[in-house]
C-alpha cells in the first residue's frame, strides 16, 4: 500500500519533508492551486531526489462543468488567455459536448499530450464527475472517456502508465445493481488502461468528513477489489484513513492532503465560496480510535487511555506544549505517518486487521466515553466505527467473501 | 410426437461418400454417427428439426432450431483454434425423410474420452499440472470464440473431449446454444425449447431474464471453472445429484460454491484460488483478462 500526497493549497515543503520521512511514497499534484512553473519545479525535486517517488498530476478536467461560472473558484486552472494559459486542455465543457465522442477524444488528447509533456511517473487520464448514477448519461459519458483514453495515449506514443479517473458521487455508489453493472462493464473494455484513479464526492456527509457512508464505503472497497482482480492498478485520491480499507480491499494506493478538502474529494473546492470558516484546530490521527482529535482532546487523554501511535511523529505533539504540534506542516506529517503505519513488515493490510482495528477502537471509544469528563464528542466521536464496520461487512458480502 | 431418429442406413443414403457408419450418441433432437470419408474417420451430426404444424409459432421455431444448426457450424468454420472442434467433409444440409425434416453435416472424429465419462469412472484424479492444462485450453478456446464476439453458454465436463494429442489435449464441443452479440436472438418463444443451458452449469448471470444485454464470455469463464473444479474433485461445487432444476438452479444463484484448496489441498493456492474467483457470482469478480490468465497458467 502506497500513500500519497494529495497536493493543494499551501504546499511548502510539506510533499518533500513528507518524502525525507518516508511517511508518503509520491504525490498528486493539482493544477489548480499550483503554477504550472511550481508544478515543474516540483516534480523535478522529487525526480531527483526521490526517484522511487511516484510522481502524478490530477489534471481536475472533472472540473471544466461546472467552470462557467464566473464565480467557480478554477484558480490557476483557467488562468490566463487563449495563449498564455498554463493549463491549456482545461476549460469550460457542456455535459451536451461530451454526447459527441469527437469531443471526448479531442479533450483527452489535449489532456494527456499536455501530461506527456510533464515529468510524471504515470498519467491520469481527464474524465467527468458522475454526480447522480451509474445508469445516467454522465456515466455513459464517463465510460467513453475510459475506453477511448488507452488509443488515444497509445498515439501520443509514451508508454509511461495511464490511469483513467473514475470520479463518482458518493450517492451513486449506494445502488449495488448499478455498481455491478457499470463494474461489469469497466472490466472487460477492449483496450483498458493501466490502472484507475479513483475520487469518490461526498458533499453531503453527516459524519467526520473524511468518513463516509457504510454503502458509500463498501462500494468504493468493491471498486479497488474487482479493478484489482482484473489486473488494474487502482490509485484512491482524498482517501485519508480510508486508505488503508480500500488497500485492503486491493487498492494500491491512497492519498491525503493537509487541508480538510484535501482529504475528501468535493466539488466544494471549486465552487463559488461560502461566508464564513476559520481556520481549523489542529488534530491528531489517532490509529487506536481510527479518527482524529483535536491537539486539546489528545492532552486530555494521552495520560490516561493508549490513543497514541507510538510512531516517530508523535514527538511533534510534545506534551510540553500542550500536545499542540508548531503547524500544520506537523499535522501531515502524522498523518501521513499514521496512515502508513496500517502497512506493516510491507505487507498490505487485510481485511481482518481492519476488523480487528475497528474493535479495537470500539472498546477504546467505549472506555474513555466512561468517563464522563473524557467522552469525545462531535467530529472527534466514534459514530464513524458504525460506518466502517457496517463497510467492510457489506463489502465482504458484496465481493463474495467471508471475513 | 417425438421425431425418429435416423438409421444408420438412412444416414448412407443421404451422405453416400461415407463408410462405416455408425451411431455412437444420442441426445435432445441431435444424434451422432461414427463415420468414414477417404479412409478418415468423422461424425456426422443429424439434427431433428421439429414438424410443422401450420401454426406460425411451430414454423418459427422450426426456423430457430435450423438457424441454430447454422450458426454453430458457421461459428466452427470461422474459429482456428485446435482448442475447438472442427468441421468435417459434409456440409450442411436439410433433407426430408419421410415426413420429417432434418440437418445434417459433420465434424471431425476426437478419438478421446469426454470428461464426465472419465471423471465418473476413475477415481484418479489429475494432477495440477492437468487441470492447469485443461483451464489453458478452455480459455483459449474462449479467446477465439469471444473475438468472434460469441458465448459459448454450455461449458460443462461432456463437451470437452480429453485426447491423447499433446498439441490438442483437451477440445471444446458443441456450440449448440451458444449466443452471439453480434447478430439477433433466434429465440422466439422460449416454451417450445428445453433448458437454455445444462442446469448444473448455469452462469449465475443467465439466471436474469435480461440477460442478452449483459452477458459477455465471463458466463463461459464461471462454466470453465466449473467444469476444472468438478473435473479435478469429482464434485461439483454447487449443485448436488440429487436435486431437481429448481434447486439447482437457486443454489447456482445465491449459494457460494465449494473451495477447491478443502478438496484438493494437494493444489497450490494461487490456482486454487483463480479456480474460487471463477466461480463467483458477479462477473465483475471473476478475473477476465484472458492473457493475464494464460500466463499464470503457463507459468
Amino acid at each position: 500500500m502506497k500513500l500519497y500526497a494529495q497536493q493543494g493549497y499551501g504546499t511548502g515543503t510539506k510533499i518533500i519533508d513528507g518524502l525525507n520521512q518516508g511517511v508518503v511514497q509520491g504525490a498528486i499534484l493539482s493544477p489548480k492551486d499550483y503554477r504550472l512553473e511550481r508544478v515543474n519545479e516540483l516534480l523535478a525535486t522529487m525526480a531527483t531526489s526521490f526517484p522511487d517517488a511516484d510522481r502524478l498530476f490530477d489534471p481536475q478536467f472533472y472540473a471544466s462543468l461546472i467552470a462557467h461560472d464566473p464565480a467557480a473558484r478554477m484558480g490557476r486552472l483557467t488562468e490566463g488567455d487563449l495563449d498564455t494559459k498554463q493549463y491549456p486542455y482545461f476549460g469550460p465543457r457542456h455535459r451536451t459536448g461530451f454526447e459527441t465522442e469527437a469531443n471526448i477524444i479531442r479533450d483527452l488528447r489535449s489532456g494527456l499530450q499536455f501530461q506527456a509533456s510533464l515529468n510524471v511517473t504515470s498519467v491520469i487520464a481527464p474524465n467527468v464527475l458522475i454526480r447522480r448514477s451509474l445508469n445516467s448519461i454522465e456515466a455513459v459519458i464517463a465510460k467513453n472517456f475510459v475506453r477511448q483514453a488507452a488509443s488515444v495515449w497509445a498515439e501520443v506514443g509514451d508508454h509511461r502508465p495511464l490511469l483513467a479517473t473514475i470520479a463518482v458521487d458518493s450517492d451513486a455508489l449506494q445502488d449495488r445493481h448499478e455498481l455491478e453493472a457499470f463494474l461489469a462493464d469497466l472490466t472487460i473494455m477492449e483496450n483498458p488502461p493501466s490502472g484507475f484513479y479513483l475520487l469518490v464526492s461526498n458533499p453531503t456527509s453527516q459524519i467526520g468528513p473524511e468518513l463516509i457512508d457504510y454503502r458509500t464505503l463498501a462500494g468504493w472497497m468493491l471498486m479497488n477489489h474487482a479493478l484489482n482482480l482484473n489486473g488494474f492498478n487502482v490509485v484512491n485520491g482524498f482517501s485519508d484513513i480510508l486508505t488503508p480499507f480500500l488497500a485492503a480491499a486491493g487498492g494500491s494506493a491512497g492519498a491525503t492532503g493537509w487541508w480538510a478538502n484535501l482529504k475528501i474529494f468535493s466539488m466544494d473546492r471549486f465552487e463559488p465560496p461560502s461566508p464564513g470558516g476559520r481556520r481549523p484546530v489542529l488534530r491528531y490521527l489517532s490509529k487506536p480510535l481510527l479518527n482524529s482529535i483535536r491537539f486539546d482532546e489528545l492532552e486530555r487523554l494521552r495520560h490516561f487511555f493508549p490513543v497514541m501511535n507510538g510512531l516517530g511523529t508523535d514527538g511533534l505533539y510534545a506534551p510540553a506544549n500542550g500536545s499542540q504540534p508548531d503547524d500544520q506542516k506537523a499535522e501531515v506529517l502524522q498523518t501521513w505517518d499514521s496512515i502508513s503505519s496500517f502497512e506493516t513488515s510491507g505487507s498490505a493490510p487485510t481485511l481482518q486487521g481492519c476488523l480487528a482495528a475497528v474493535s479495537n477502537a470500539e472498546a477504546l471509544y467505549d472506555s474513555i466515553n466512561s468517563s464522563p469528563a473524557m467522552r469525545l464528542t462531535g467530529r472527534s466521536n466514534g459514530d464513524h466505527l458504525e460506518h466502517l464496520r457496517g463497510g467492510i461487512e457489506l463489502f465482504a458480502q458484496l465481493a463474495e467473501i467471508e471475513v | 410426437m417425438s421425431i425418429p431418429k435416423l438409421t444408420e442406413t438412412e444416414i448412407a443414403g443421404l451422405c453416400p461418400q461415407f463408410t462405416n457408419i455408425a451411431e455412437i450418441a444420442q441426445g435432445g433432437f441431435k444424434t451422432v454417427y461414427k463415420a468414414e470419408i477417404n479412409g478418415v474417420k468423422e461424425v456426422i451430426k443429424s439434427v431433428a428439426i421439429p414438424d410443422a404444424d401450420g401454426s406460425d409459432d411451430k414454423d418459427r421455431y422450426r426456423d430457430e432450431c435450423v438457424r441454430r444448426v447454422e450458426r454453430e457450424v458457421r461459428i466452427l468454420e470461422q474459429c482456428q483454434s485446435p482448442f475447438l472442434v472442427k468441421t468435417g467433409a459434409l456440409p450442411l444440409k436439410s433433407h426430408a425423410v419421410g415426413e420429417h425434416d432434418y440437418v445434417l453435416y459433420s465434424e471431425e472424429f476426437l478419438d478421446g474420452s469426454d470428461l464426465w465419462k472419465t471423471l465418473r469412472s476413475s477415481t484418479n484424479r489429475p494432477t495440477e499440472a492437468e487441470a492447469r492444462m485443461l483451464l489453458k485450453c478452455l480459455l483459449l478456446a474462449i479467446k477465439e470464440m469471444w473475438e468472434l464476439r460469441v458465448v459459448h453458454r454450455d461449458i460443462k465436463p461432456c463437451n470437452v473431449m480429453m485426447l491423447s494429442d499433446p498439441c490438442r489435449p483437451f477440445v471444446l464441443l458443441d456450440l449448440g446454444i451458444a449466443f452471439s452479440l453480434i447478430e439477433t436472438g433466434l429465440t422466439h418463444n422460449a416454451a417450445f425449447r428445453g433448458p437454455l443451458a445444462t442446469y448444473r452449469y448455469l452462469a449465475p448471470e443467465m439466471g436474469d431474464p435480461n440477460f442478452r444485454s449483459n452477458l459477455d464470455f465471463r458466463a463461459d469463464l464461471y462454466t470453465s471453472g466449473l467444469t476444472v473444479f468438478e473435473y479435478t474433485t469429482g464434485q461439483h461445487p454447487i449443485a448436488h445429484d440429487s436435486d431437481d432444476a429448481i434447486r439447482t438452479v437457486t443454489r447456482a444463484l445465491h449459494q457460494a460454491p465449494r473451495s477447491l484448496g478443502t478438496l484438493r489441498p494437494d493444489f497450490s493456492k494461487e490456482f486454487s484460488a483463480l479456480i474460487d474467483q471463477l466461480l463467483k457470482k458477479k462477473p465483475a469478480l471473476r478475473p477476465s483478462n484472458l492473457a493475464r490468465l494464460i500466463a499464470f497458467l503457463e507459468s
